[in-house]
């Protein structure tokens, strides 16, 4: 019994694995999602654990299709880079 | 003698923007021009490039009329046969190693093809490197700005894009940006380019805001960022004069390199909107501000046409922030011949969001970046002057 089980949840596993690679692979149009809304996270910027890293802030940048951690932005939301 | 100049330039920029002849602000101009749209133009991407570049720039590599594009995915410039639309070389950047050239590159200048200028604008530096993505050259931008010990003249934040070139003229190095971090000063003036002089390893710093800005020390809390503190700009025939396109502002600057003097001529659209300030310090407030406001968003130079072309981002009245199709823009061209006089105005039959930064000119025309259906390709709205 236990094998069963242990060799189902194998299968399912690898397979839920594949099709996420597989999704992956084929989103190429927006590489990075950009959050909507307000009071919600901007998604392309890192922030670190650390917090003296966080020396940038994180923009939405209208003109492109990105968000931009720069250290001259002007927003509360603090990021160490981009991802 | 610095402040002498410096004063003396922000009683030029008070100076309310002048129309070329002087006489009252004609906001319609004369109807000489408008455009067509034509063909798109598309370049190519294969499996490892996504529409998702944040830099591109025309280039000529051996006589030959090239596009190039900034990889992010896999850290390379692409350059492809303009005409063609082929892909017909790359230059791989790294990230890490000896010849790393940081990892927020933000913008490239291709001299030639083992001569290449990249900006990293977490670290601030700039990298010279061949062909093969070896660093033969740094400059720390950062650096440099502290040892010219400018005063209170503060340096921009250096954020180059398609719409704000890095670029070479007369052995100065062109850096353009938005306003940077202020120092503790009394009345600071914020500048938007940086002028790197190769010869004698200094900067320069130029292009304050205008009036519409308000006091400068509050530039960055009252502007947001991408919205409308990022400026843009463009340069003359003869490569002597930067034309500077702000954001909140129906004038545009004319500086000229030579002599140092700046003019300001009105080059706004025909109806006017009252730009105003966010609070930046909610989301929702820098959101309304810039999709509820009119928006310049850059000026080229068209030199098969001898032509300035400044782009416009008209207000949404209804939209849904968390309704993506909802937030694109209706856009407009004002179109100004070589002296700067509004000669015509046309309405971008496409509605635009994001990407509008990478717009560039060609002789096939003005090229406006736009969500390509096909993943497989970088595509372009193209709009060629027409004579009325």
């Amino acid at each position: 019994m236990k094998k069963i089980f242990l060799i189902s949840f194998t299968a399912i596993a690898v397979t839920v694995v594949g099709v996420l690679n597989v999704s992956l692979a084929q989103n190429k149009i927006e590489g990075t999602s950009v959050s909507l809304g307000s009071g919600e996270a901007l998604s392309a910027c890192e922030v670190s654990s650390n917090a003296s890293d966080n020396e940038g802030y994180c923009e939405r940048n209208y003109e492109d299709t990105a968000d931009v951690c720069t250290k001259g932005g002007s927003s509360s939301v603090c990021c160490s880079g981009n991802l | 003698m610095k402040s002498k100049i410096v004063s003396y330039i922000i009683f030029v920029l008070l100076v309310s923007c002048t129309h070329h002849n002087n006489k009252t602000q004609d906001r319609k101009g004369r109807s000489i021009y408008t455009m067509r749209q034509v063909e798109y133009k598309r370049f190519p991407l294969d499996e490892n490039t996504t529409q998702n570049t944040n830099y591109t720039q025309m280039c000529i590599i051996n006589g030959k009329v090239c596009f190039s594009l900034f990889n992010p995915a896999k850290y390379n410039i692409l350059v492809y046969d303009f005409d063609a639309e082929t892909l017909i070389d790359s230059i791989q950047l790294f990230k890490e190693g000896p010849d790393n050239v940081g990892n927020a590159a933000q913008g490239f200048l291709i001299c030639s093809i083992d001569s290449i200028y990249v900006y990293d604008q977490w670290l601030g530096m700039i990298y010279q490197v061949n062909h093969k993505g070896n660093v033969v050259k740094k400059i720390d931008i950062g650096k440099k700005i502290v040892q010219s010990n400018i005063d209170c003249t503060i340096a921009p934040v250096i954020f180059p894009q398609t719409n704000s070139p890095i670029d070479i003229v007369n052995g100065n190095l062109i850096l353009q940006g938005m306003s940077g971090n202020i120092r503790d000063c009394e009345r600071p003036v914020c500048t938007t380019t940086l002028l790197y002089n190769f010869k004698n390893d200094v900067v320069s710093l130029i292009n304050p805001y205008p009036e519409i800005y308000g006091e400068h020390k509050n530039i960055r809390e009252k502007w947001g960022t991408f919205s409308y503190r990022q400026t843009h700009y463009t340069l003359d025939k003869k490569r002597t004069k930067m034309i500077v396109d702000f954001p909140a502002d129906d004038c545009i600057i004319i500086y000229d390199l030579k002599t140092g003097g700046y003019e300001r001529i009105f080059a706004g659209y025909s109806v006017k909107d009252v730009i105003k300030v966010a609070d930046i310090k909610t989301r929702a407030s820098i959101d309304e501000q810039y999709y509820g406001q009119t928006q310049y968003v850059g000026i080229y130079y068209d030199e098969y046409n001898d032509l300035y072309y400044r782009l416009v981002l008209h207000p949404l009245n209804d939209y849904d922030l968390s309704n993506r199709e909802t937030l694109a823009k209706k856009a407009s061209v004002i179109i100004l011949d070589s002296n700067f006089r509004k000669v015509g105005e046309y309405d971008v039959p496409e509605r635009l969001q994001g990407r509008y930064a990478k717009t560039f000119v060609s002789k096939d025309g003005l090229h406006i970046n736009c969500l390509s259906e096909d993943d497989d390709y970088l595509k372009f709205i193209t709009l060629n002057p027409v004579k009325l």
